[in-house]
């Protein structure tokens, strides 16, 4: 099964790159290859991911590592709080928070250009630009740096540090010449890991790119899929370069650290002393805010706020935008489709992961470590490679998949399977095996030792985890952009639709309603979870 | 170097980890700061190393003073002259075996030449000659546990502080650093500050023990001194295993006569404690009854239990002061049931004044 979700979809798009299909006959051929290669467009739209990539790899490294340091290091008031709120802005569907950002920062309609028209200071911003691509990819994708550098900062044997200031060094050479080095291994895999989602996000360069010209081969992909008919082998050949420009990622995150294992032996639990930031406290609680407020605050409020005015900063209060989500029969239909998918995948998903953690974390079967190996893989590859993979098989099997909504369930959960695998199982580990031996001494069979003490003790990250994937899947558009129909358009697509025929209002209330759907629905059952939340020894 | 800690207090929240303690350690001998886990001892010596700031008090080393709440003085770490060895050795893994050991002269900012050369020689000392170049931690434990002393030796620190080193080595080579660490110190007359809740540890590495107890010291002095002469019930019950019952001491012509209640006359004669008479709680260690057969003179009693160790064998007798520990060599069988007689001379009985 899991060959069919997730291996054969792959090896389907890298086979396609190398077919010509004429007349019907398919016949091995370098053909698509030679397409791309020899078009210097193509070289242009790889030139740019790469660039564009690394910037805002490089600009999610910077932000995230100092995100991760103050909110674990710092007495920052309100770290706890801050900690998971700046997880947040991976949540925010990257199409959504382009829009936003469009609202922000584009030249004639965007806000802060419009105050400094006011102030007669011309229109600084543009987020039709490289750096208006990067800074925006960039802000959204540092949460995840962030969390894995904080959780290296929180596993550092603190000892480590106070060696240091006992042999000599200052406050800030310690932090320069041991913390930064030894938590250097959590940054890469972060950078690695921004840079991976980096090359496969679609909302955000075909939002702020395509206006001037910027096109990425996210965008170009997209471009093909719209000739009619459209050429699937360049389309392979393009996602197949950006499988290969991860596959390159983790090759050299793998040679980087090779035999630089950094598990220390760690003493007692004496947390580390906060760094105290004493008169900088409030300035850097301060910056931390502005951090949210620009990737998540500011473009909740403008989305919310465009979708009840009559046009762009009017001000001028409606609810005509409202009544197109309720009376139109696109959004009738597009909400159904999306809600029959969201529930449907992210509850496979879920019972998906389950099966998988326990087997990795408690079984003895025979190639589990190949299983969990299998399931990670699609985290390095980007979403929209994936899906046309998905699109390819689904096209060469008979079954009749193609063009309803199985397929795009069935991209989804292949996907994403990967991190409920992760989150389960993380807390199937906190639980104690002997804590199950018990029960079958006690005498509980093996389903009911599951079913009595193993599930329920880990049923917060079961929900969490189920969550998760709903909220990602909620307003997920590149793994649906390959495989939709007419029939089968969901709500994320019909607001990409809007959005190229100009209708910004209605945009924003599309994205009102997936923010409400997705991020809402995860904040309130994040907020029931946590007072039910169990704390497992 | 002199170490003088006065009106020290730590408090966490509403725990004082350290409550108003006063001491002066001796210099160029290894103290050791023993007591049960969450007594203050770590906290103590994270103090005088800076890695804590105490609530108040001050701390002074070598005669120049480190913290001082009234004053306002806390130094860094970085400026308190020491070495230190952690528990989990703390040593850097992104660096070498010689980058490790070398960072102490190199904050220091020592010509390179000589830091290259104090680093190798050191390590040439504590047996890693061998080791220099290799990552850090491709080491094993003790391996490990070297550098990490290699590292605090390096730039000949005036106070060297451990904390709970060999606590994560096993069984075997524990002992084995035990030795190394007395006769490193024994070569540098360094004064060493060494901290284990490990009892049979902290006897045979200290020239003196502290005993510590809810953030404050109980009792210091020699290991024999705290062992054979306990001021209070704590210690006794710390240390080792102690046989404490009630007894009343009265003034005889050679000493005191020790007689336990019920009236058996335990001991007459000169025994620690105690000058005068009164009411008062014995303590007479295991291994210091003499077992007699059981029509001979002495405390009448019926073995309950045996437990064989190897060297030693270990009887709970029942008497009629009580149920007591009885330590005899392993080779001397006993059954349960089977009756004996105990003694004891005056100079293994200790007498503690205390409200019993």
């Amino acid at each position: 099964m899991l060959a069919v979700l997730v291996v054969l979809p792959l090896l389907a798009l890298i086979l396609r790159g190398f077919v010509a299909v004429e007349g019907g006959r398919s016949s091995a051929s370098l053909g698509s290859f030679q397409k791309v290669l020899g078009d210097a467009s193509y070289w242009v739209a790889m030139g740019n991911t790469l660039v564009v990539s690394i910037g805002s790899m490089l600009l999610a490294a910077v932000i995230g590592t100092l995100l991760a340091w103050c909110l674990v290091r710092t007495d920052v008031p309100g770290r706890q709080f801050l900690e998971k709120a700046a997880a947040m802005p991976i949540f925010i569907p990257p199409f959504i928070g382009a829009f936003a950002w469009i609202l922000i920062g584009a030249p004639r309609i965007g806000l802060l250009n419009l105050s400094f028209r006011w102030l007669d200071l011309g229109q600084p911003f543009n987020v039709y630009s490289y750096l208006g691509i990067i800074w925006v990819m960039g802000i959204y994708i540092a949460p995840y740096v962030m969390m894995i550098v904080a959780g290296a900062l929180r596993n550092m044997d603190p000892t480590l540090e106070e060696a240091g200031q006992v042999a000599g060094l200052s406050r800030l050479r310690t932090m320069l010449v041991i913390t930064l080095p030894v938590v250097a291994p959590a940054i890469l895999s972060g950078a690695v890991l921004a840079f991976v989602v980096g090359i496969g996000l679609f909302g955000t360069p075909v939002l702020l790119g395509m206006a001037r010209e910027i096109y990425l081969v996210t965008s170009r992909i997209y471009l093909e899929l719209q000739q009619y008919p459209p050429d699937a082998g360049i389309v392979a050949v393009l996602a197949i370069y950006l499988m290969l420009l991860s596959v390159c990622a983790n090759a050299i995150q793998r040679r980087m650290l090779r035999g630089r294992s950094y598990v220390t032996l760690s003493g007692k639990g004496f947390k580390s002393r906060l760094v105290m930031l004493g008169s900088l406290r409030i300035a850097v609680a301060a910056v931390i805010w502005l951090y949210l407020v620009l990737t998540v605050l500011a473009p909740v409020a403008l989305i919310t706020a465009a979708a009840f005015s009559t046009y762009a900063w009017s001000g001028i209060f409606t609810w005509k935008h409202m009544q197109f989500l309720v009376e139109t029969v696109d959004v009738r239909t597009t909400l159904a489709n999306s809600l029959i998918i969201t529930v449907v995948a992210a509850t496979a998903t879920t019972v998906l992961g389950i099966l998988i953690a326990w087997v990795t974390t408690r079984s003895r079967m025979l190639g589990k470590q190949l299983i969990e190996d299998v399931v990670l893989l699609p985290m390095s590859v980007p979403s929209l490679a994936f899906a046309l993979g998905v699109f390819f098989f689904w096209l060469w099997v008979p079954g009749g998949l193609y063009g309803t909504i199985w397929i795009i369930i069935v991209a989804l959960i292949g996907r994403y399977a990967s991190y409920s695998v992760r989150s389960i199982s993380s807390s199937l580990i906190q639980v104690h095996p002997e804590l199950e031996e018990s029960a079958r001494i006690c005498g509980l069979s093996w389903a009911g030792t599951l079913r009595r003490i193993t599930l329920p003790l880990v049923l917060p990250s079961i929900v969490a985890s189920w969550v998760m994937v709903y909220s990602i899947f909620v307003s997920e558009l590149s793994i649906v952009l390959p495989l939709y129909t007419a029939e089968t358009r969901t709500l994320s697509i019909l607001s990409f639709d809007t959005w190229s025929i100009g209708q910004f209002s209605q945009v924003a209330a599309l994205s009102l309603l997936q923010l409400v759907m997705g991020v809402g629905v995860m904040a309130a059952v994040g907020l029931i979870n946590r007072r039910k939340a169990m704390v497992v020894p | 170097m002199s170490v003088v800690v006065s009106s020290l207090s730590k408090h966490f929240g509403s725990v004082r980890a350290i409550d108003d303690l006063s001491i002066e350690f001796r210099e160029g001998a290894i103290s050791v700061l023993l007591g049960a886990s969450g007594c203050g001892k770590t906290t103590t010596l994270r103090c005088i190393a800076g890695l804590e700031q105490p609530t108040s008090g001050q701390i002074s080393i070598g005669g120049q003073t480190v913290f001082a709440s009234a004053r306002g003085i806390d130094l860094p770490p970085a400026r308190r002259d020491l070495g230190m060895v952690f528990q989990s050795y703390a040593i850097w893994p992104h660096m070498t075996v010689l980058e490790n050991v070398a960072l102490p002269l190199r904050a220091k900012k020592r010509p390179a030449a000589e830091v290259a050369e104090r680093a190798r020689a050191t390590l040439t000392s504590v047996g890693l000659g061998q080791q220099i170049d290799r990552g850090a931690t491709q080491l094993s434990g003790g391996q490990q546990q070297r550098v990490s002393i290699a590292r605090c030796l390096v730039a000949d620190p005036r106070l060297i502080l451990m904390d709970e080193p060999l606590s994560n080595l096993d069984a075997k080579l524990r002992i084995e650093m035990r030795h190394e660490i007395r006769q490193l110190q024994r070569r540098l007359g360094a004064t060493i500050l060494f901290v284990t809740h490990d009892q049979e540890e902290a006897m045979s590495l200290a020239d003196e023990i502290i005993l510590f107890d809810k953030g404050k010291i109980v009792q210091r002095g020699a290991p024999e001194e705290l062992y054979f002469r306990p001021q209070v019930r704590y210690v006794a019950d710390f240390l080792g295993k102690a046989n404490l019952f009630p007894v009343t001491a009265r003034p005889t012509a050679g000493g005191l006569e020790v007689v336990a209640d019920g009236g058996h006359v335990l001991a007459s004669g000169q025994v620690s404690g105690m000058d005068g008479g009164g009411r008062a709680l014995a303590m007479v260690r295991p291994e210091a009854w003499r077992i007699g057969p059981v029509d001979a003179e002495g405390l009448t009693g019926r073995v309950e239990e045996t437990t064989f160790i190897g060297d030693r064998r270990e009887l709970l007798v029942q008497t009629p002061i009580g149920r007591l520990t009885v330590m005899t060599l392993g080779m001397r069988s006993f059954c349960t049931g089977e009756g004996l007689s105990l003694t004891v001379e005056p100079e293994y009985l200790h007498l503690i004044a205390e409200a019993a």
